[in-house]
């Protein structure tokens, strides 16, 4: 047994063991458990294929390598992004997700089993050198996502969007298959790998798809009526986890497409940076505004795309990941993501509404915190793309930071009248585990850069 | 005791404590560490704090900024401690003025907190040490960048003291404002910032000094960074953050914020942009200087029609800044002298009129003037105090603030008589504004001021050092100039040779 293969039992039996010992109060500790441990295991230098070791996905050749020595995938920009690195990544999401789902656990398992199939959806795109499973891949992936924002089926709500949510992601599914089938049509093959080049429209289809995946303007539109309705749970994964597969193709797998399709990706990135960063002023709910967090950051990681270097795209995809779950996962404390509910926590004494400040500023990219080095690296990455693009990035991101500092106005400075009480779960080892996890990773990947 | 302290307490308190032992560790160079002195202190206090009982946290605090000022402040005085630099951080006679006001103003704003604080008082003297460690690092580091970076670090805390310290409910309104135009107009340098570190390879300032800028370059950096300071020096008409802030801020704050955040932005001028882009300063020169005479003047006027003695000493202190402004931009080394002179004063000056300010709100919860009267009778100590300091604010002969202006006239006067005359009328207005506050808070009849007696030992601690050194300040002009001749003809050199 591969250390992989025991660390992923080891969570299985934690999480089975967990919840049927403990029920519903424990379910959220196996599923942290379960994801502590598989990124442990994915952390281990020699896994840098996370499939690898299931020998019948390999047998339907759609596996590029079985593991072994790290390898890493080549960006179309020449450098290196290691895959393992963003399924650590990933699964490090998930467990933040965990910690989410601790203020409204679903009734019964299943958002945490369909949440959890959506993300090993997503694992196995990292992997996949073939188109067919590339598609079922992402298709899994997405319809765990659509059952899982629509599983309350007594909120009219979040039924509401769910159905808009799967009628849009169905339609854009078509677009890729079109994409897809192109590429067979010229190369013969399914495998990614023997591609050949495909013209700019054939890039176009599976390059918007993955930009609507990703909630990148102009096919954003889902992301703040999706995100709005959901509960804390639900939102962290649909924000965090299963959006990393979506970028890593983009700048891995599916890399050789990017170079035809960089006019689509002009217009989107740029159209991203200027909706995202004034949609979010008009959002009362930390999902809505975290939808339009997205769409900016989207539009730098889709310009680091075209002009910037491998390590700056992964660099920034990890600090914003990372600092967006952080806020998602410490407000899920406080039990209603409405703005305007978010008020009070200065009454819960020193520490927690200062963390709360310090994941709003870092988020907002704004010194000294890990978001600020990550926006000085994405402007290092985009110093080629010359002075114009360098200032507007600038400009666009202040817009931002002030929204998120907005935010954390009212909890900070703002009394209540309600009793305010927050869950047992919001311990020290939580507010380590955040702040230490966000600054250390953050510098974690300097380092390793 | 209080509350025992929890885990996160202590978490909270060594994480910073690690940070501080890890960037020793990095620059583990020997004499120059006393620099990190302050910021040290703080944590150490931190640490100290948890440990004792919340009404003991304030003269810990007043403790700890003391020793720290008395560990730091000598190595600030005399030629003979400067010009030692081990590449990072730099003690030279252009840096160390404000390292002085720094260390020396922070044990009087202590002090000043100690009866009239509102809150935390954890939280509230951990900040305000924190903000005086950063200022030392801002005013002794040599990278543009990481002097950019600390400059904004000082924003997060002012943020917090304005928007939960201050007394009534607009003060979250006015911190908002304050991150908003602060945060703003750092967009204008930062892509500048990103140019020096990732294109030419370095943002260190000796670098850049060497570094061959074209005249472009120079014109467009130059109008790009004027922003980000002129919004923190303020000018009008990028002031309108700071008379909010100081109205609603606490005292204690307001204190901080006039006498030693504004100087942050005169500074980078003159340690940074100066130095770096003589010729972008000679093509935007008059424009600059047309800029900080607009601001002289409009500041001047709007401080005589105030009726709030916070709003006027707050626009008073923009004009002051402003006059600080035109002697920088005047390009001639005795203009920087007078405006860092100037600072000083202004320093300790304005610092001591929000202390004079704090104490009579502590006691009669207004602070507008038509309420006040006859106050002189009631403490006559406070008026002799609140005199000085106001001579001080009208720059009268023999305080600071007329040693500094005299300076910077003289050096306008040399390059251009008319803006001599337009900056000299600041003069007559801050005499008219002065006079006229003090004479309708100190004569008169006292009326219902009478419930409330002398000042108590410690607003005379504060009052009386921060009127000592206005007073003290307008006699050192000539050793000040003497022992700075040199550092502040090289910062010109590029203009004037």
């Amino acid at each position: 047994m591969t250390p992989l293969e025991g660390g992923l039992l080891l969570g299985v039996i934690f999480f089975f063991g967990g919840s049927f010992l403990f029920p519903r109060g424990s379910l959220w500790g196996g599923f942290t458990l379960f994801t502590v441990g598989a990124t442990l295991v994915a952390w281990n230098p020699s896994n840098t294929h996370l499939v690898g070791w299931t020998p019948w996905v390999a047998h339907l050749g759609g596996v590029s390598t079985t593991g072994g020595i790290p390898t890493y995938s080549v960006a179309h920009l020449g450098g290196s992004l290691m895959g393992g690195d963003l399924k650590f990544l990933t699964l490090a999401l998930l467990g933040v997700a965990g910690f989410c789902f601790v203020r409204r656990i679903p009734s019964g398992y299943e958002p945490l089993l369909i949440g959890l199939v959506s993300v090993s959806a997503g694992l196995l795109t990292f992997g996949v050198d073939h188109l067919v499973l590339l598609y079922l891949t992402l298709e899994l992936q997405a319809l765990s996502l659509y059952t899982l924002v629509g599983f309350y089926k007594f909120d009219e709500e979040r039924t509401d969007v769910a159905i808009r949510y799967l009628l849009s992601g169905s339609l854009v599914s078509g677009f890729m298959l079109v994409g897809f089938a192109q590429g067979y049509g010229y190369g013969g093959t399914f495998l990614l790998s023997d591609l050949p080049q495909l013209d700019r429209l054939g890039s176009a289809w599976v390059v918007g798809v993955l930009l609507f995946k990703a909630g990148v303007a102009p096919f954003h539109f889902w992301a703040p009526l999706v995100y709005t309705p959901l509960e804390w749970g639900t939102l962290a994964v649909t924000l965090g986890a299963t959006k990393v597969n979506i970028w890593y193709l983009l700048v891995g797998n599916l890399s050789p497409l990017v170079g035809s399709a960089w006019w689509p990706l002009w217009g989107a990135a740029l159209l991203s940076v200027g909706v995202g960063s004034v949609g979010g002023f008009f959002q009362t709910n930390l999902g809505g505004i975290l939808a339009y967090s997205g769409v900016i950051n989207g539009g730098y990681l889709v310009l680091l795309l075209l002009g910037g270097s491998p390590w700056v795209f992964g660099y920034y995809l990890v600090t914003y990941f990372i600092g967006t779950l952080a806020l998602v996962g410490w407000a899920s404390a406080w039990g209603d993501p409405r703005v305007e509910t978010l008020r009070g926590w200065n009454t819960l004494g020193v520490a927690t509404p200062l963390v709360l400040y310090y994941l709003a500023l870092n988020l907002g990219g704004l010194p000294v915190f890990p978001g600020f080095f990550g926006k000085l690296a994405l402007l290092g990455g985009l110093a080629p793309l010359g002075w114009f693009t360098l200032w507007g990035v600038v400009v666009a991101s202040l817009v931002p930071a002030v929204y998120y500092v907005s935010l954390v106005g009212a909890p900070l400075f703002t009394p209540t009248e309600t009793e305010v009480v927050l869950p047992r779960f919001v311990s020290p080892g939580v507010v380590a585990y955040l702040v230490i996890g966000l600054s250390g990773l953050a510098g974690l990947v300097v380092s390793v850069v | 005791m209080g509350k025992q302290p929890g885990w996160v307490d202590y978490f909270f308190w060594l994480t910073p404590l690690v940070a501080l032992v890890g960037v020793s560790w990095v620059n583990p160079t020997g004499g120059v560490q006393i620099f990190y002195l302050p910021v040290g202190l703080a944590l150490l206090y931190g640490v100290v704090v948890s440990r004792v009982h919340s009404t003991r946290v304030g003269p810990l605090a007043w403790w700890i900024s003391l020793v720290g000022f008395l560990l730091v402040g000598p190595h600030c005085w005399g030629p003979t401690r400067f010009g030692w630099t081990d590449g990072t951080l730099l003690a030279d006679p252009v840096g160390t003025p404000y390292v002085f006001l720094t260390v020396s103003l922070l044990p009087l704003i202590v002090l000043a907190s100690l009866d009239s604080l509102r809150g935390n008082p954890r939280v509230y003297y951990f900040w305000v040490l924190f903000l005086g460690g950063v200022l030392v690092l801002c005013f002794t580091v040599t990278n543009f960048l990481a002097f950019y970076t600390l400059f904004e670090i000082l924003g997060f805390p002012m943020f917090l003291l304005i928007g939960q310290y201050g007394p009534r409910p607009q003060r979250v309104g006015a911190a908002y404002k304050f991150f908003v135009y602060t945060f703003g107009g750092s967009a204008f340098i930062l892509p500048v910032l990103v140019y020096f570190q990732f294109w030419l390879g370095s943002s260190d300032l000796f670098f850049l000094q060497a570094y061959q800028f074209t005249p472009y370059e120079e014109a467009l950096f130059v109008g790009l960074a004027c922003v980000p300071f002129g919004v923190k020096i303020p000018l009008v008409p990028v002031h309108l953050w700071l008379p909010e802030a100081h109205v609603e801020a606490p005292t204690p704050i307001s204190m901080l914020l006039a006498g030693l955040l504004l100087k942050t932005g005169g500074y980078a001028f003159l340690r940074f942009l100066i130095p770096v882009f003589p010729g972008g300063f000679y093509l935007w020169g008059p424009l600059l200087t047309s800029v900080g005479l607009f601001s002289v003047v409009v500041a001047s006027v709007y401080a005589l029609v105030q009726v709030d003695m916070k709003r006027m000493i707050a626009y008073a202190s923009v004009a002051h800044m402003s006059v600080v402004f035109v002697g920088l931009v005047s390009g001639v080394p005795g203009g920087a002298v007078g405006a860092t002179y100037l600072m000083l004063a202004h320093g300790y000056t304005s610092a001591g009129l929000f202390g004079g300010i704090g104490v009579l709100y502590d006691r009669y919860h207004t602070r507008t003037v038509r309420y006040y009267g006859g106050l002189a009778g009631v403490m006559p100590l406070g008026g002799i105090f609140f005199f000085l300091l106001t001579l001080g604010n009208l720059s009268f002969p023999f305080t600071g603030g007329f040693t500094g202006e005299f300076q910077i006239l003289a050096a306008l006067a040399l390059q251009n008589v008319v803006v001599c005359l337009v900056t000299g009328v600041t003069v007559f207005l801050s005499l008219g504004y002065s006079v006229w506050l003090f004479n309708r808070l100190f004569y008169g009849s006292p009326g219902w001021l009478t419930r409330h007696g002398e000042l108590t030992p410690v607003e005379f601690g504060v009052l009386g050092a921060t009127a000592g050194a206005t007073l003290g300040l307008g006699w050192g002009g000539s050793s000040f100039v003497g022992f700075t001749q040199v550092s502040y003809a090289s910062l010109y050199e590029g203009l004037t040779g």
